[in-house]
């Protein structure tokens, strides 16, 4: 609570009771009320976003909210070193489907890489031969 | 067999990249390696988005077929595009949830677990949580999922789904006021 400098009671700081009598308290006891009981609270926020400390020194529902959410936490915690079941990952292996047949090429033909042995030479030859004859032939006739 | 995830971003780009490459060329047992290696977040992700393990795992193995069949359209991280893959996987079951008029609650409810020693095994703030977090929309629960059991940053989250630091922030400041407005009556 804040001090009260000013003296329009009539009454010295001194003169003044150490507790403030109700007439007093009845306005700023309404206003430490929450509006909503429910509203975490700005810094309960940003506690639990790892921006701050645990916050210490809170009372009433700002503490309850402290007190529930390290409980709520040991149960995320847990739930954070659940593994997956032991049988899940052979029974996903035995379910995939055969691996997808290659796109087929798009290549033109003539950009293709010859792949040459010697019987493919020796039957190229052949034919460009036989070819070389059929036109002499005909250039002779 | 459990892969560790490289130390650096650039690392482990490198690393996945290779991976791919194998895969690609025919080597499909290369792929369990990309499997183990992210499958843990991923499951966390799915498990927190819907409630139930079953699903999750449906969830997890049908993205993982989806990235199998169209690994050479990755382009940079694998964990990201993975991750796209399996949170519109959860989004679109949540979808159909709701199409078909199910009701989450009865429906998938993380309740209805496998044996009953895994029932034991949850405490009642789990269950709690899971039904709270079951009535949250999709984008605040997915917010929240990702930033408190994922652990992971703003920045990355922003990063994955592709929106603004400044809006996820809203977005689990919301979920937690909405939380703490299901929950607090009993355990705060």
């Amino acid at each position: 609570m804040l001090d009260r400098h000013d003296e329009r009671d009539g009454r010295s700081e001194r003169e003044r009771p150490l507790r403030p009598t109700a007439d007093e308290m009845g306005g700023s006891l309404e206003r430490e009320v929450p509006l909503s009981p429910v509203a975490a609270p700005d810094v309960i926020n940003r506690w639990l976003d790892g921006e701050l400390s645990e916050p210490t020194g809170l009372r009433g529902d700002a503490a309850r909210s402290v007190e529930f959410w390290r409980r709520l936490g040991e149960e995320t915690d847990k739930r954070r070193r659940m593994m997956t079941p032991v049988h899940l990952s052979a029974k996903i292996m035995d379910a995939l489907p055969p691996l997808a047949t290659p796109a087929r090429s798009v290549e033109p033909w003539y950009r293709k890489e010859v792949r040459m042995n010697p019987a493919v030479a020796f039957a190229a030859g052949a034919a460009l031969f036989t070819l070389g004859i059929i036109v002499a032939q005909a250039l002779l006739r | 067999m459990k892969t560790t995830v490289p130390a650096s971003p650039i690392d482990q780009l490198e690393a996945d990249q290779e991976i791919i490459t194998k895969v690609l060329a025919g080597d499909r047992n290369s792929f369990g390696v990309l499997i183990q290696r992210y499958s843990d977040p991923l499951y966390r992700h799915a498990l927190g988005m819907t409630g139930s393990p079953d699903v999750a795992e449906d969830i997890l193995q049908m993205s993982f077929i989806k990235a199998f069949q169209h690994l050479s359209e990755v382009r940079g991280r694998f964990d990201a595009w993975v991750f796209r893959i399996v949170a519109n996987g959860c989004k679109d079951w949540l979808k159909n949830i709701r199409r078909t008029h199910l009701s989450y609650e009865e429906d998938d409810q993380p309740t209805s677990y496998a044996t009953p020693a895994e029932e034991l095994d949850r405490t009642e703030l789990r269950d709690d949580l899971d039904v709270a977090l079951g009535q949250l929309p999709p984008s605040l629960r997915e917010a929240f999922i990702m930033k408190h059991v994922e652990g992971r940053s703003y920045e990355e989250m922003a990063d994955l789904l592709g929106t603004t630091v400044g809006a996820l922030k809203m977005r689990v400041h919301r979920a937690r006021e909405a939380l703490q407005a299901l929950l607090e009556e009993k355990y705060a």
